[in-house]
């Protein structure tokens, strides 16, 4: 077919593509479309619901049909938009949902069943016998482009954040005369066009402002950047967002993620322009009925005539002028009445014309549009209103939001001349002259006429389902929506929503503006998900946090894991997981274990009134606590459920420092920071997260105090200096360093603690001493058995969310103690009396049985019902048979009782013990 | 249990300068940080952004009682009632990184909004939702992060990611 | 009522289909009712279309300030499960599980209910322990479970992420195969025309503006189509609900929050079941017209506005591109918010609101559409007997007095 000029082609240059597997050539600056069209391929695609053939309606994105899986070198992307899918080398495009392709769909046969499959007939039946008889066929008839398991590499979105005083948005004769009205007149500008040429439909006019449009585009280009203006071609404005937010999306080459822009703008200008309305008559959908503006486009901007011969319906006023470029290139065009109530598009798989009662007017061509309707998504995205415009049968957007306002088409402004001035005007704030629109002639469906009449192109809506929905009363514009599935398919209702609710209010008897419209929601053109999900994806989401040691713990070939937000140790050494483990925990009772414990929180609270306020924190008393005294405690929400627990160290008058799980650092550092501003002075309490500065070192077991001399602390370490829950400083190699007698192991236990960047220095002097003595090094797993060999519950693994301290066998507080806390008054509630609460318990097995499995239940007899559960179960390598801890209704209560287990529909039994099974006294934890 | 010591790279520490084409990444050291609450500590002087801090000691804002002093001397740590001010040394809790160049900015803003335009009293921003500490320092375009030790992995991630996606 | 079948289809398609009748009337309001419920949501017309059907009132109106079905239950994810822990949250929910599977038969109208299971992923080795835990109690509690491994998951999804640097791998799951989707639309239209054949009058565009109380007890409301008096009413208005908790006087332990939901364009299948992953806090099904559908955690700012912003969207979307790096490509075609009313322990408010006369069904979170036949059920009971139904007694408002919460902040899944 012949190339006419088109200012977006080089026809020099050609490419190659397939489509439907059929060899196809274009030239460098085609779309998908336009290249098909040049070829003269008439049928794109086929619509969702009927399988009909469908040709190109519109041109750019106002194109409900030709949807294409489209792949090149190695990418495959399904549901590409053939009008607005940039032609490339090398190509293949296959038609989505038609089977073997859009020529020759063997479902369209299911157009002859149509009468029966109208909108809503799903609701109607497969209802018996079951809808899971039905469900499998329709979900496989449903979809369009199908998607592969691959995953694309490197497909990650770039994204940015910007600013700008005023976002201009669309390229066309207003926004490029609006852009560098207020360019030059010294503000910030950004002007954004979807398109790789940029201009609008500048093209279709002869000349503008007595230049060609190509180069009036390029000298308003370079005005812009000249004055120090940025224009952003290929990119669309999708969405607008609160306070003044729009995103906007960079499309590039095929298969490269677009990039992603949120650009906060002080003002707007949406020239974002108006699309053509079909015209509702019988056979509206016949490949080769085409728009207006469309076949316009076509011409001017890819030298492609859309026909020979074609008929012209349309109440614009300038149709015959605007179409006289093509006129002259060839094309023959004979106008019709578009009013006439008789007009039928005739034609099955192409269009051979228009019948009008007894006369057939030939044509391969239908060009037609019942007026523009201007493209107001982003300012209704916005929260602006919409009036109704009688002259131009349209919604236009108010101009009542302040920062953003509407020129040019998208304003309902269609005259070059005025929308220039509007255009410049509105860039420097000034009023522009009132138009006054040439009215056109109302052209909307006529609900009772015959024949079947198309509203929504991709779905299959037709004026009778329209007249259904009435008929059933789905007569609000968002249950018409909703039931017959009219502006939901991908173009989300561009070319559909104002024929719809037009027949809608002539079937109400309502006007049009009383209708209303449906909500208008972002994107306002489909994007790739890839697009917000920007860098957040594999190890940069939710980012671990590393250990100052994890190069030591790696040395030691630690396997690291995940434990509350950090890469930890979980044990050392190859080998099955299960032995080392053994081995850690048995060894570290034997003789000793060195562990590093840096992650435990460490919050410091100091000011006047740090002791009040940490003993307001803290369910136990802590106001009584002596400098150099640690006292365990929990944090309870102010329900009285434990958040955390952990242990408070007194570092001097008012300075206290809290030790709280490694995986609550936050939330614990955020409770202090919430309650120290209610109810409290926050001028006279500070908190200070010293968490990551600090490394703590955990030398535990029988002979911990031997490795410990061997640092040569002044401190003195032995049991009468320095018991059990008391601490020192001291300094080390000239390092302040901190001694805790902690223990979460159960055994003679030291915590040192002492700035990060000395602990490579530390460790490896510890480490040495450990394996001198025959100790090991423990990891979270080993440490984890102990723990539960002493009762040491760990929360949220053994507390739940109903868990309150005296079900841990915390009781005095409650009972005593008199100073209001977080969660007092909730521990007296009759939920919180109630004698039948879930308490911690240890649970044995009888000889020879397996441990427990961790969440397996314990439950009564008859009725079947839960009494609690196993929280923590391990083998034990120190008793040499298995313990467990749970949480079981009244379990203080039944030492000694035998229950039942339920574990995956299998029973045993347990008995229910003490929590804590391994020196029950206290001996090792006090040496 | 699983153990994931090959699906998380070994840290890298920054020894030396990062390219990331039209920007530069580093690291500096020895300077200690300590943190400063207080109800007055906003009377030193301390900034915020965009103003550029200049040599060494300076204070950044975090919030209306707290402060951050960097590159000076050891403060005694604790609650001082003199002063009415409390103190502790972080200086091992938080890596201070220098991001420099013509592209220092533009990275920047891929992980936060920021405009130079919008003044801010505190440096607090998140950069890809990790907390960091931003400002200017001595020049236009030398900017430095604060970011918490064992997440400078992450930060330093999210950065060379940025350099190689806005360079395609 | 009962008139729509394959036959009547074909017999209509033969004809034009001028035979349809319209699925509910637009009548005008009376000045009086026996029952007035506000809130036209799904579960405002099933309390009416209850208290028609169980308990024979004739005498019932249900008022919508907007368009039937318009507020969260037309914005939803269409997830409809009971896999949840304590018993008491085990039989609200698989009730209503229970009405869903009788429903479109029920109501002669296709809700489209696909039992396409609810799969629950665990992460790590803690998670597989509480999954064993959450396994065991739905298994107690009488309701359909499986625990599965990550072969098995990997099985039925093979969407799923199980490459080598995925963030969270899968270690297993935890599935209710009973659990699944429904159309969400159909399940308020499907009750509209079943209570309105029942005589239920159907006021939609008609807001209230007040509470009218007289001697300490509600006797009616004020309207923008005038006042309308009620023996009994019954307050189904989600995420408005604290606002007609102000206009009643009295007061409710609920945030209001936006949540946002998302939909791609239609792909083939591609994803038979619906997914929870908690390590990314985020869910996903694939709708029968082909669109993957996806939610995660609420914006976090209280709010009516019934939207949301770009920090969430690309906290949700980067998690399904996570969980699922094959949908990276896919595109977005929309995105939409709804504002849910959230309690202190994520579970719903069904009951006395301490003002005589009025009674409420509120509070269900992120989790209403799933539980609208047993709420409205409920309700239905509440009013016409005057008392708790044994499964809507531990969700009584003086809960939070008593401290008897249930608190399924892990089971309702994301947004606490």
């Amino acid at each position: 077919m012949t190339r006419h000029a088109g200012a977006a082609i080089d026809a020099s240059r050609k490419l190659r593509f397939t489509f439907d597997g059929r060899a196809y050539e274009g030239v460098a600056g085609d779309t998908l479309a336009s290249a098909l069209l040049a070829n003269g391929v008439r049928i794109v695609g086929r619509s969702f619901k009927y399988h009909r053939p469908r040709g190109l309606w519109g041109a750019w994105v106002d194109k409900p049909n030709a949807i294409m899986e489209v792949s090149l070198k190695g990418s495959e992307l399904p549901n590409c938009l053939a009008t607005t899918t940039t032609l490339e080398d090398g190509m293949e495009a296959r038609a989505v949902n038609a089977w073997p392709n859009a020529r020759r769909d063997i479902k369209g046969g299911l157009d002859l069943f149509s009468r029966f499959l109208t909108a809503g007939f799903y609701y109607k039946t497969f209802i018996w016998p079951d809808w899971h008889l039905f469900e499998p066929s329709i979900r496989k008839m449903a979809g369009l482009g199908s998607v592969s398991l691959e995953h694309l590499d490197d497909y990650i979105t770039d994204q940015s954040h910007d600013q700008c005083d005023l976002l201009v948005i669309g390229g066309g004769p207003a926004g490029l005369a609006a852009a560098r009205e207020s360019a030059e007149a010294g503000r910030d500008v950004v002007l954004v066009d979807d398109q790789e040429l940029i201009g609008g439909s500048a093209y279709q006019a002869p000349d503008i402002e007595e230049q060609y449009p190509e180069d009036w585009v390029t000298s308003q280009r370079a005005a812009i950047e000249t004055a120090g203006g940025r224009i952003l071609s290929r990119t669309t404005a999708y969405g607008v967002y609160d306070h003044q937010l729009v995103a906007l999306i960079e499309t590039r080459a095929f298969g490269q993620t677009p990039r992603l822009t949120r650009m906060r703008a002080r003002h707007a200008l949406l020239a974002t322009g108006a699309i053509d309305r079909p015209v509702t008559l019988p056979g509206n959908d016949t490949p080769g009925v085409m728009s207006l503006t469309a076949a316009r486009e076509y011409f001017h901007r890819y030298g492609v005539l859309a026909g020979g011969c074609a008929a012209l319906i349309s109440n614009q006023t300038d149709a015959q002028t605007a179409l006289a470029p093509l006129q002259a290139a060839g094309l023959e065009i004979q106008a019709l009445d578009p009013a006439d109530p008789d007009l039928k598009i005739a034609g099955a798989r192409q269009t051979t014309g228009v019948t009008l009662r007894d006369r057939h007017i030939p044509a391969d061509l239908v060009l037609t549009s019942a007026g523009r309707t201007p493209m107001v998504h982003l300012w209704r995205h916005a929260g602006g209103k919409l009036t109704w415009s009688d002259p131009l049968q349209a919604f236009l957007p108010d101009n009542q939001l302040g920062w953003m306002q509407a020129i040019g088409a998208a304003n309902g402004t269609f005259d070059t001349d005025t929308t220039l001035a509007e255009a410049r005007a509105r860039a420097t704030g000034a009023t522009p002259p009132a138009d006054q629109p040439e009215p056109i002639q109302p052209l909307w469906p006529r609900p009772g006429a015959k024949g079947r009449q198309w509203i929504d192109f991709q779905h299959d809506v037709t004026l009778k389902d329209v007249e259904l929905a009435a008929r059933e009363n789905y007569a609000s514009v968002e249950h018409l929506k909703r039931y017959t599935t009219l502006g939901m398919a991908s173009d989300q209702g561009k070319t559909s929503n104002m024929a719809g609710l037009a027949a809608m209010a002539t079937l109400q008897g309502k006007e049009i503006p009383q209708v209303g419209t449906t909500t208008f929601r972002p994107p306002f053109v489909p994007v790739p998900l890839a697009a917000w999900a920007g860098q957040h994806q594999r190890q940069l989401y939710h980012p671990v946090k590393r250990l100052a040691l994890e190069p030591q713990h790696r040395d030691a070939q630690a396997a690291l894991c995940e434990y509350g937000g950090w890469l930890r140790p979980g044990w050392y050494g190859a080998g099955e997981a299960d032995t080392r483990i053994a081995h850690e925990a048995r060894t570290a009772r034997a003789t000793a274990g060195l562990l590093d414990g840096s992650p435990l929180g460490k919050i410091e609270v100091m000011g006047p009134d740090a002791t009040a306020f940490v003993n307001f924190m803290f369910y136990n008393t802590m106001a009584t606590l002596k400098p150099g005294q640690i006292r365990y405690g929990f944090l309870l929400t102010e329900g009285g459920i434990v958040y955390d627990d952990g242990v408070v160290s007194c570092l001097g008058e008012n300075h206290f420092l809290i030790s709280c799980s490694s995986s609550h650092v936050d939330g614990v550092r955020g409770m202090l920071e919430t309650w120290r501003q209610d109810g409290n002075d926050p001028d006279q309490i500070f908190v200070h997260d010293l968490t990551m500065h600090w490394a703590t070192l955990t030398v535990t077991g029988p002979q911990a105090r031997d490795i410990v001399e061997t640092l040569g602390l002044e401190a003195d370490l032995s049991s009468d200096a320095l018991p059990h829950m008391r601490f020192a400083t001291s300094t080390w190699n000239e390092t302040p360093m901190r001694i805790a007698r902690v223990s979460f192991s159960g055994d003679l236990s030291f915590e040192l603690s002492l700035r990060s960047s000395m602990a490579p220095a530390l460790w490896d002097h510890l480490m040495g001493e450990t394996k001198k003595i025959g100790g090991t090094l423990l990891g979270i797993e080993a440490m984890s058995v102990l723990r539960a060999e002493k009762g040491y519950i760990m929360v949220g693994k053994d507390t739940d969310g109903e868990t309150m301290p005296h079900d841990l066998g915390f009781t005095i507080p409650r009972a005593k103690k008199t100073a209001p806390f977080v969660g007092d008054r909730s521990l007296h509630t009759e939920t919180a009396n109630d004698p039948h609460r879930k308490q911690l318990v240890g649970l044995t097995v009888p000889d020879g049985a397996p441990p427990l499995a961790t969440g397996a239940h314990v439950v009564s007899d008859a009725p079947r019902r839960s009494l609690g559960y196993v929280t923590s179960s391990y083998l034990s390598p120190n008793l040499d048979r298995p313990v467990a801890l749970g949480l079981v209704e009244n379990g203080a209560a039944r030492l000694g009782e035998e229950v039942t287990i339920w574990h995956d529909e299998t029973l045993s039994k347990a008995t229910i013990t003490a929590p804590c099974a391994f020196d029950p006294e206290g001996d090792r934890l006090h040496a | 249990m699983r153990d994931d010591s090959q699906t998380w790279a070994a840290p890298a520490p920054l020894t030396a300068p990062l390219d990331l084409g039209g920007a530069t990444l580093g690291r500096v050291t020895g300077l200690r940080q300590t943190l400063i609450s207080g109800t007055r500590v906003l009377s030193t002087s301390a900034t915020g952004w965009p103003a550029p801090v200049q040599g060494a000691p300076y204070r950044i804002v975090l919030r209306r009682d707290r402060v951050v002093e960097v590159g000076g001397a050891a403060h005694p740590e604790g609650w001082d009632e003199a002063a009415g001010e409390a103190r502790s040394d972080i200086s091992d809790g938080w890596t201070l990184l220098e991001l420099s160049g013509a592209g220092a900015f533009g990275l920047l803003r891929r992980g936060t909004e920021l405009s130079l335009a919008e003044p801010s009293a505190s440096v607090v921003r998140k950069l890809w939702g990790l907390d960091v500490w931003l400002y200017r320092f001595e020049a236009e375009d030398k900017f430095r992060l604060h970011i918490a030790r064992a997440l400078d992995e992450a930060l330093i991630g999210h950065l060379r990611l940025a350099a190689d996606l806005a360079r395609d | 009522m009962k008139d729509y079948s394959a036959l009547k289809l074909i017999r209509e398609g033969l004809t034009g289909q001028k035979g349809w009748r319209p699925a509910w009337q637009t009548p005008e309001p009376k000045p009086s009712y026996q029952a007035v419920i506000i809130g036209g949501g799904g579960h405002g017309l099933a309390t009416a279309y209850y208290l028609a059907r169980e308990h024979g009132l004739k005498s019932i109106a249900v008022v919508e300030k907007g368009w039937l079905g318009g507020g969260n239950t037309g914005r939803n994810t269409t997830a409809i499960r009971s896999n949840y822990f304590y018993p008491e949250s085990a039989a609200l929910y698989d009730f209503s599980v229970r009405l869903y599977e009788g429903l479109s038969k029920e109501l002669n109208y296709n809700v489209m209910f696909s039992q396409r299971g609810m799969m629950v992923t665990a992460h790590s080795h803690h998670d597989m322990e509480m999954a064993a835990r959450q396994y065991n109690a739905m298994r107690i509690n009488g309701i359909d479970a499986e625990l599965i491994d990550a072969d098995g998951v990997r099985r039925r999804v093979p969407l799923l992420n199980f490459r080598d640097d995925a963030r969270h791998p899968i270690h297993g799951a935890v599935v209710q195969p009973r659990g699944g989707t429904g159309r969400h639309d159909a399940v308020a239209w499907g009750y509209a025309r079943g209570a309105d054949s029942l005589g239920v009058d159907i006021l939609q565009n008609c807001e209230v503006t007040g509470i009218i109380k007289e001697g300490g007890r509600a006797t009616g409301i004020e309207t923008t189509k005038g006042v309308i008096r009620a023996e009994m009413i019954g307050a189904t208005v989600a995420g408005h609900s604290s606002i007609l908790a102000d206009m009643a006087g009295f007061k409710l332990p609920i945030h209001s929050y936006a949540l946002q939901a998302f939909v791609s364009e239609p792909l083939k299948p591609v994803l038979d079941t619906v997914v929870l992953c908690p390590a990314h806090a985020t869910y996903v099904s694939q709708s029968d017209k082909g669109g993957i559908v996806f939610g995660g955690g609420l914006d976090r700012v209280p709010s009516y506005g019934q939207r949301g912003n770009m920090p969430v969207q690309e906290v949700v979307v980067g998690a399904l591109t996570e969980m699922m790096p094959a949908l990276a490509k896919v595109k977005l075609l929309r995105h939409w918010g709804g504002i849910v009313d959230v309690t202190p322990d994520s579970s719903p408010i069904i009951g006395p609101s301490g003002i005589d006369g009025l009674t409420l069904n509120c509070g269900w979170g992120t989790g209403g559409f799933k539980a609208i036949p047993a709420g409205g059920w409920l309700l239905a009971h509440h009013m016409a007997n005057g008392r708790h139904h044994e499964i809507s007694r531990p969700f009584d408002l003086a809960r939070f007095t008593t401290g008897r919460l249930v608190d399924e902040s892990a089971a309702s899944g994301i947004a606490h």
